[in-house]
């Protein structure tokens, strides 16, 4: 079973959430005034003793507030706010009145049927969709069965919107005027849910809710973080990646003013002090005597030569269709493709807050895995993880990275070696060079074709190693041992192929790697695009085409590649010294085709336009999804023209914005986005925009100057 | 000890003379609206204006500011400029994960204080210092175009 993938939604789910308490826990979470500014005032006032909760998710106060209690971490992707229009939705409350409260590490808050928490995966909307719609309902239900009971009439009878409740003969009451009646009733079992047309949140593109916060430098990151008596620590990192430390002098940098203490970790040398300054600028003043590091001698050409060894090996086989070596095909395409180790590089260094009371600890930060944070910090304290509370706040970026636990145990580390809270907080430098990356992958793509232009067979093999044992989410590797996050993208594919094999070899240099913003589907969708594109070309078909010749049976897929036709042009021929080229990709429960213009001046590529088409199924915020596939689009355009995180003699060669350099305004293509829409259920839109964008424009480079790119990144 | 009007108050800071703006304003004075992102001038996420200029704090030592005039974005909203850009930010809905947003919007009120109809390679140029990891570029030009017709 897979939480990442599942859509649960029981009746037991809803019945167990909805009865976790949660009071007491979330006193010391600080977000008072986090929604928009007009309702900050209100906000301070809250709870009053006799405020309605009908959930661990809401919260009506007598002056009409809702409080939301939500338990994802927003990093950017909006899910405040697309949580607060599911709940909303159904609980007609005005939207200017809810208030979004970052919940507490509790299972009220993980996954529905597991508890588990955490926010990834482009999960959040998918997993919430009928649990926090089921609690709106519950909670509207009560407030109008109180209504109903104070003005005799029936409840049939009464509309609801904007936290209004009206009668049938022009009754009206506030929620707020209601609180304390529907209290005293029973939780209704069987919600019934809104249909589609009925809906006023969903579907609309309300504008995000902490916007406010954002733009005044009100919201707080963990970065920010401030408790009486808190410490603040750097760690010295070996140069060469995860060498131990052997032995350290502090002695000068204890003499520097408010330098409080150094002492060695798992992971390095911390220093510890009054505030950053104070203990980043004593760094240089350690002396440390580092232990062979496992990684010496590692460089990338023997790296690369251990990857091209493994791909010679028998791989597990993950799909498998026909028989690839019965097939005798007119012509072959044979591609093999190597993508680099990538760094999330968050715009918001790593960083945590920690503090560890005998029998409990409290931690305070970005985190995006609460119930690993809980386990991490529980085991270096020797205490119950269910007693280490959780504090999330916003944070600047996750893309993945902030699931990892390195920066955690070097904070929980840290935090018990003192005995007082800490705040450790990376430099850019720490946080470029603390691996934990997307892996380097090596793949073998081969693809025949018979005397038509037909697709016969593709035969795929990825070197790669296996991110989910990595990150300890074991429940993502299949019965068969292979890990889906290695295979995914390549496995399933949506084109009717006679005859398919894929197969991973697991191959692990050792050096950490993670969750990766779209994961697996950041690399595989890549090779197999440029492969299409390739095949396109010798069968003498269109691209387009092509595609929707093997996706002749798939409705959705066809729509999409219509429609992306049409915005960019794709029927009138190129503009002179523009290269076309487009990529269709499934993951994370969307399917996303992007079509890009490109130019190219000496080695440098401009991509000039970007056409987006999604098909999310439902869209519950289209101007958030929207800047989801912006989002997607710069984060993988990035990637692709130059992101590359390489090692010699097992230092990490990259440090700053400079030699890892993101896209910038400069660089910024035209973008246009179309939404089509679906009507069953809500797809992710985190991740799926960003993998298209690398096969699209290495396709465009094809089409522009004939050649095919093997290695990334692009431009380097 | 460094004297210096920030957002419009003086004040006196008890720090070393080499610690840089960035970190006296977040751990000495306790404005943290102004955020770290590289500590080497590359993201701009650190951006105030001194005398009215964009400056990246992390790069600018308090020596520096001595007798200087600072504001930060938690101020920057009492300008004219600042506040039509923050309006403007809120219409277009710009953020997403609001880290390197303080370091935009000081970029960008600096840029339209100095220029008030900048084209669009004047926005480019003024802008390119500032990373944003989201992708949040379209919006943020789209925004200054608003806050420039405002």
């Amino acid at each position: 079973m897979n939480p990442f993938t599942h859509n649960y939604l029981s009746r037991r789910g809803f019945l167990a959430s909805g009865a976790v308490s949660v009071g007491g826990l979330l006193v010391a979470v600080s977000f008072a005034g986090s929604s928009q500014a007009q309702t900050q005032t209100s906000s301070t006032q809250a709870d009053d003793g006799n405020a309605f909760k009908p959930s661990a998710y809401i919260e009506v106060t007598t002056d009409g507030i809702v409080n939301m209690y939500v338990g994802k971490s927003e990093m950017g992707q909006g899910i405040h706010t697309g949580i607060a229009q599911l709940i909303g939705d159904e609980l007609g409350c005005a939207w200017e009145n809810i208030q979004i409260v970052q919940a507490p590490a509790s299972p009220a808050f993980g996954f529905p049927g597991n508890g588990f928490m955490v926010t990834g995966g482009s999960t959040s909307i998918r997993t919430e969709w009928q649990r926090m719609r089921s609690m709106g309902a519950a909670a509207r239900m009560m407030l109008e069965e109180a209504a109903a009971k104070r003005w005799a009439v029936n409840v049939g009878d009464l509309s609801t919107a904007n936290g209004v409740i009206s009668g049938p003969t022009g009754q009206t009451a506030n929620f707020g005027e209601l609180v304390v009646d529907a209290s005293q009733l029973d939780v209704p079992a069987n919600p019934s849910l809104k249909p589609k047309p009925a809906r006023s949140l969903i579907g609309t593109s309300v504008k995000r809710l902490d916007t406010m916060q954002k733009i005044t430098g009100r919201a707080e990151f963990g970065i920010d973080v401030q408790i009486p008596e808190l410490l603040t620590a750097t760690v010295v990192f070996p140069p060469q990646l995860l060498a131990p430390v052997r032995s350290f002098d502090a002695t000068r940098a204890l003499a520097r003013p408010g330098v409080q203490a150094a002492v060695a970790i798992s992971s390095g040398v911390a220093v510890i002090g009054d505030h950053y300054w104070a203990v980043h600028s004593a760094r240089d003043d350690v002396s440390v005597e580092w232990g062979e590091s496992t990684f010496a001698g590692l460089n990338m050409e023997n790296l690369r030569a251990g990857y091209r060894d493994a791909l010679d090996k028998d791989g597990i086989i993950a799909e498998t269709k026909g028989d690839v070596s019965a097939v005798n095909g007119a012509k072959s395409v044979n591609l093999e493709i190597e993508q680099p180790f990538l760094a999330h590089a968050c715009m918001e260094p790593l960083n945590l807050t920690v503090a560890i009371n005998g029998e409990s600890a409290e931690v305070w930060g970005p985190v995006q895995a609460q119930s690993w944070v809980q386990q991490s910090v529980g085991e270096i304290a020797g205490i119950d993880p269910k007693n280490v509370a959780v504090h999330t706040t916003y944070l600047g970026g996750g893309f993945g990275r902030r699931s990892a636990q390195d920066f955690v145990k070097a904070a929980a580390e840290i935090a018990k070696a003192v005995g007082k809270p800490v705040k450790l907080v990376y430099s850019r430098e720490d946080d470029m060079r603390a691996a934990h990356y997307r892996p380097f992958n090596l793949t073998r793509a081969h693809g025949t074709l018979d005397n038509e232009g037909n697709l016969l067979a593709l035969d795929i093999k990825v070197a790669t190693p296996s991110v989910s044992s990595w990150a300890g989410a074991r429940f993502l590797i299949g019965k068969d041992g292979v890990d889906e996050q290695a295979v995914e993208g390549l496995v399933n594919l949506p084109y009717d192929i006679p005859n398919v094999r894929v197969s991973w070899v697991e191959h692990d240099t050792k050096i950490p790697v993670h969750f990766w913003r779209a994961v697996g589907s950041s690399h595989n969708p890549f090779v197999i695009e440029s492969l299409m594109d390739d095949l396109a070309l010798d069968a003498g078909v269109e691209p387009i085409a092509f595609r929707r010749n093997l996706l002749r049976d798939e409705p959705r897929y066809l729509a999409i590649l219509n429609k992306l036709e049409s915005d960019a042009g794709w029927k009138q021929p190129a503009p002179q010294g523009i290269g076309r080229g487009i990529a269709i990709v499934q993951s994370f429960g969307s399917i996303v085709a992007e079509a890009v213009e490109i130019s190219q001046d000496s080695d440098d590529i401009r991509v000039e336009k970007v056409f987006c088409v999604i098909d999310c199924g439902i869209a519950v915020n289209p101007g958030q999804i929207e800047a989801q596939m912006h989002s997607s689009i710069v984060y993988g355009l990035g990637a692709l023209l130059r992101g590359q995180i390489t090692i010699d003699d097992g230092v990490v060669e990259q440090s700053n914005f400079h030699d890892f350099e993101p896209l910038r305004h400069a660089e910024m293509p035209q973008i246009s986005v179309s939404i089509i829409e679906g009507n069953d259920k809500p797809g992710g839109v985190g991740e799926p925009g960003l993998p298209p964008i690398l096969p699209a424009v290495a396709n465009a480079l094809r089409a522009l100057t004939g050649k095919r790119t093997l290695r990334l990144p692009m431009v380097g | 000890m460094t004297t210096f009007t920030l957002n419009d108050e003086l004040r006196t800071i008890d720090g070393p003379e080499d610690m840089p703006l960035l970190w006296a304003l977040r751990d000495l004075v306790e404005l943290k609206g102004t955020k770290f992102g590289c500590g080497a001038g590359l993201c701009g996420a650190c951006t105030v204006h001194l005398n009215g200029e964009a400056v990246r704090s992390c790069q600018t030592s308090l020596a520096e500011v001595a007798n200087g005039k600072v504001t930060t974005i938690e101020f920057v909203g009492s300008t004219e400029v600042g506040r039509k850009v923050q309006a403007a930010w809120v219409e277009i809905d710009v953020p997403q994960c609001g880290y390197c947003q303080p370091g935009q919007i000081m970029s960008a009120t600096a840029l339209l204080a100095d220029n008030a109809a900048p084209n669009a390679q004047q926005i480019t140029e003024a802008m390119s210092g500032n990373i944003c990891r989201c992708g949040t570029y379209a919006r943020i030009r789209q925004a200054i175009e608003l806050a420039a017709r405002s």
